[in-house]
């Protein structure tokens, strides 16, 4: 499996999904401003934020499943490191 | 105020895709002072453009092979865990003195990249897995490197991770020149991989103001943000294509004098 096609997979249809429909949500809300308007943007905005987290766990995947032992540890205990942090951080702040 | 958040967010996109920069230290001051907008508030909104910028950059830098995904994925376990110590020095100490020391290193590395010369270590004979390559759109051609110094390097982002966490800035600026000066990858390849890793680190801090609903009263806000920032992304990757990496080098250098100053002056109350 190609590690950087995989990548690049998720970011190119993560970016463009979110962008449409935060941009369809934002057409509507300045138009016709309701609830539903915002939360289309709303959900674009959370497509383009979990993206790079997605990515991150099918690199994980990928290393992993090309047995690349060393580079899969890597983005297993960033996956690890990054969703400890957050937890930590929703109760802080 | 729609046109020129368009405008602002726009900026921060292309200089952040060009650069492998978020652009936080843009669209956080102009968000506060002309947008009178809280603190928090447009942290949030300026970590989803970084996301925004990030995902779009990369998502061209790592398919032409030019971000160095393993090296990243690598790197930004130190800065990841440099965030969580960072969050706990927070609460302990003023952040301004973290800006001046923060500040002070940007200015130390400027220099440095503008004075000397670009130092890439080219694979040995046999063929290791710290050897890598990209090709040059510019020049059309193959440009092969030796990643050296991964403990100090990961020191490197560990302090990123830390500065980022306590300032708000400090993703980019501070592991671009770690990667090139430091660990010797090439420009282009040291900006890319920045523009990778910088989506992750954004990611975190992204999810939780999200989740916590401080995003919910500017979500029209980070709408539009979102979608100049990915316009100007998308700019910033074309010229990308075309600029000469020891020029881009020099111009980088510039931008870090900049932002130090920028940060000095907040840090003295002057902006």
């Amino acid at each position: 499996m190609n590690l950087e096609r995989n990548t690049s997979f998720v970011l190119r249809y993560g970016a463009f999904f979110g962008i449409f429909i935060a941009a369809a949500g934002l057409l509507m809300d300045l138009t016709d401003p309701s609830e539903i308007s915002r939360t289309i943007m709303a959900a674009g905005i959370a497509v383009i934020i979990i993206t790079p987290f997605v990515r991150l766990v099918v690199s994980a995947a990928t290393l992993a499943a090309n047995k690349e032992k060393k580079y899969a540890a890597y983005a297993f205990l960033l996956i690890s490191v990054t969703v400890i942090g957050m937890v930590v951080a929703l109760y802080i702040i | 105020m729609i046109a020129g958040l368009i405008v602002l967010s726009f900026i921060a996109g292309l200089i952040g895709s060009l650069f492998g920069l978020g652009g936080g230290i843009i669209i956080v001051p102009v968000l506060t002072i002309l947008y009178d907008m809280d603190a928090k508030a447009a942290m949030a909104v300026s970590l989803v453009a970084i996301v925004a910028i990030s995902t779009t950059s990369a998502s061209s830098l790592v398919r032409d092979n030019v971000s160095n995904v393993r090296v990243g994925l690598r790197l930004e376990v130190g800065s990841a865990a440099g965030a969580v110590i960072g969050a706990v020095i927070a609460l302990h100490l003023q952040s301004w003195v973290l800006v001046i020391c923060f500040a002070a290193v940007l200015m130390y590395s400027s220099f440095y990249m503008f004075l000397r010369p670009e130092k890439v270590v080219p694979p040995g004979r046999e063929r290791t897995e710290d050897d890598f390559f990209y090709r040059d759109t510019k020049t059309g051609e193959d440009v092969a490197y030796t990643v050296n110094n991964y403990a100090t390097g990961t020191l490197g982002f560990v302090a990123a991770g830390i500065t980022s966490a306590m300032s708000g800035v400090g993703g980019g600026t501070i592991k671009i020149p770690v990667m090139n000066a430091h660990m010797h990858m090439p420009m282009k390849a040291a900006t890319a991989t920045s523009s990778y890793v910088i989506g992750i680190t954004a990611f975190s801090g992204a999810a939780v103001y999200f989740l916590n609903g401080v995003l919910d009263p500017y979500i029209q806000t980070a709408a539009i943000v979102v979608i100049g920032a990915f316009a100007g992304a998308m700019i910033g990757l074309r010229l990308l294509r075309r600029i000469n990496a020891s020029s881009m080098r020099r111009y980088f250098s510039v931008l870090l004098l900049f932002i130090a100053s920028v940060m000095l002056m907040s840090a003295g109350g002057i902006i």
